[in-house]
């Protein structure tokens, strides 16, 4: 080992390779970046879907939603989750990147894609949202786009299984098997490789398709489309709980209740969460109802399984961890003399609480073929999965930012009163945020469209039930708090990268 | 012979969980009835 490529954290006493911290780096700052995007795309439609401003006309509404979608949906926790790799695989196991400069192609062939992917929307060149369904066709270079950002993330989880080998065979690491968190990386590296495979397999079509080469079944395309849609959202479930596992160490000093318990349950998600996608098709007419039984009535559930122990082995881990600390007055004395006004571990708490209590009850039930009826298409549906995704990995990934920013950036985090409340912002914004869109999509208010007043002047036009407007606003207001705490969780976070005292 | 004094390690943790499956149960229930309400078997 060169000791002049590795420099040892004075707080973590963890050896951080140089060459994997600057790509840890570039990572980080291209999620930031595109969070922001994502962000602001946000605002613009939720001001567009909350009645009471209705601000964007249709075309730039749809323009801004598939911006928002791809923006947030695959690039910020993309790119995060790459940069979560590289950390799980050298940092985490003092070992070096296998190879640097495959880790630079990669990030380049992603942000290549990724801006092809923003000029080509924000051109109206792909008015498609995230599901760009057929026969909706958008230019070539948007799914070429897509292709290039997949190739390159696929590309980056190689790299990360790369270095495990590495780090294995050089033993750079003191135990047998790999810390819970790498294991948990590579799980979420394991479904990823599927999901990219998936995305091949359908967006080369459709871009061969987009040029005229082949046709496009739709109900093909569904179908598989969700292989990559749903089960990217399962490399996020992955990663965000190894993340959870990683902040309840860091911030309570909390141990793993069960090392093999936990572990099932990741290789769980392997195993069965991308058969389960099919939840996505319970209404499509073109799949056999046996199938879909199988797949969502029985195979989901086993994957549900895994999410119920991590969700019961994280806190369990942190309450014992902080009863060791002297709080065992009663049953709750652990949870409220916990480290609440740190932020890495409030938006973990939080993350856990949102991901389980409103993303996990609603996306089973949901999930249920006989329910998904009344469901489908419906905002309750957007509203579950900004509880997963958002309230739930999104925050986790802003809690551990705040370890990140002095770990690999080697900056004191700046503004620590304001970073102290982000959490608090996002977290309850995201609660009323996802909340009134459920409450509103159970009265029928549909997902994804720009005028659920009027109908654009349609002659089917519907009288809502007036309770709907005030989970319309619960819903607005929600947003709002969300985007400050984003905006909070942003600022902090460049202020640390740029104007931060240097550490060391 | 397992000790008898040995008490479980995170109650609290428990009682969280009881709470988490009965809000699952309530709401999968009321899910279901509302389905029976706007889909009525005759």
């Amino acid at each position: 080992m060169a000791g002049q490529d590795f420099r040892t954290c004075p707080t973590t006493g963890l050896k951080v390779h140089l060459p994997a911290e600057n790509l840890i780096k570039a990572n980080a700052v291209a999620a930031v970046l595109l969070l922001l995007i994502g962000g602001i795309a946000a605002a613009g439609v939720a001001l567009t879907r909350w009645p009471a401003i209705h601000l964007l006309p249709a075309d730039w509404f749809y323009r801004i939603l598939t911006l928002h979608g791809l923006a947030m949906l695959i690039a910020w926790i993309i790119f995060f989750e790459i940069a979560a790799l590289y950390m799980g695989a050298s940092v985490l196991l003092n070992s070096r990147l296998a190879a640097p400069k495959v880790g630079w192609l990669a990030f380049l062939l992603m942000v290549v894609g990724v801006l092809l992917i923003a000029v080509m929307v924000l051109w109206g060149q792909a008015d498609v949202m995230f599901t760009s369904y057929p026969p909706l066709k958008a230019n070539p270079l948007y799914y070429l786009g897509v292709i290039l950002f997949a190739v390159g993330a696929l590309i980056g989880c190689l790299l990360f299984f790369a270095t495990l080998y590495k780090a294995r065979k050089e033993g750079t690491y003191p135990h047998g098997s790999f810390p819970l968190v790498t294991f948990g990386l590579a799980c979420a590296a394991m479904i990823a490789i599927s999901t990219l495979i998936h995305g091949a397999a359908i967006y080369i079509p459709a871009f061969l398709w987009s040029l005229g080469f082949m046709g496009m079944d739709p109900a093909a395309y569904r179908l598989v489309w969700w292989a990559l849609g749903h089960s990217s959202q399962q490399i996020n479930v992955a990663a965000m709980i190894s993340v959870w596992y990683l902040m309840g160490t860091l911030t309570v000093g909390m141990k793993p209740i069960n090392q093999k318990l936990c572990r099932t349950a990741f290789v769980l998600y392997v195993l069965f969460i991308n058969v389960a996608s099919e939840h996505h098709l319970l209404v499509d007419p073109a799949i056999s109802n046996a199938h879909k039984i199988w797949n969502t009535g029985y195979v989901m559930h086993l994957a549900v399984l895994a999410s119920m122990i991590h969700a019961l082995a994280v806190p369990a881990g942190i309450e014992v961890a902080l009863r060791k600390k002297g709080y065992t007055s009663g049953l709750f004395e652990w949870l409220k003399k916990a480290p609440w006004s740190n932020p890495g571990f409030s938006a973990t708490a939080l993350s856990i609480f949102i991901f389980g209590f409103m993303g996990g009850i609603t996306g089973v039930t949901f999930g249920s073929e006989q329910v998904n009826i009344t469901a489908h298409n419906t905002w309750r549906i957007t509203g579950h999965f900004h509880s997963t995704v958002v309230g739930g990995t999104t925050l986790a990934f802003m809690g551990a930012t705040y370890y990140i920013l002095p770990l690999i950036f080697r900056r004191e985090v700046l503004g620590m009163g304001w970073a102290k409340l982000q959490p608090w912002f996002y977290g309850i914004g995201m609660i009323l945020m996802a909340g009134g869109m459920m409450l509103a999509g159970a009265y029928g208010i549909p997902r994804r469209h720009w005028d659920i007043v009027n109908f654009g002047g349609s002659p089917f036009a519907f009288t809502w039930d007036p309770t709907v407007y005030m989970w319309l606003s619960v819903f607005g207001i929600g947003a709002l708090l969300a985007v400050v705490g984003g905006a909070i969780y942003i600022l902090v976070t460049v202020g640390t990268v740029f104007f931060g005292r240097k550490l060391e | 012979m397992s000790d008898n004094n040995e008490r479980f390690g995170a109650p609290g943790t428990f009682v969280l969980a009881i709470i988490f499956i009965v809000t699952f149960i309530a709401l999968y229930f009321l899910n279901y009835k509302y389905l029976a309400s706007i889909w009525e078997l005759r």
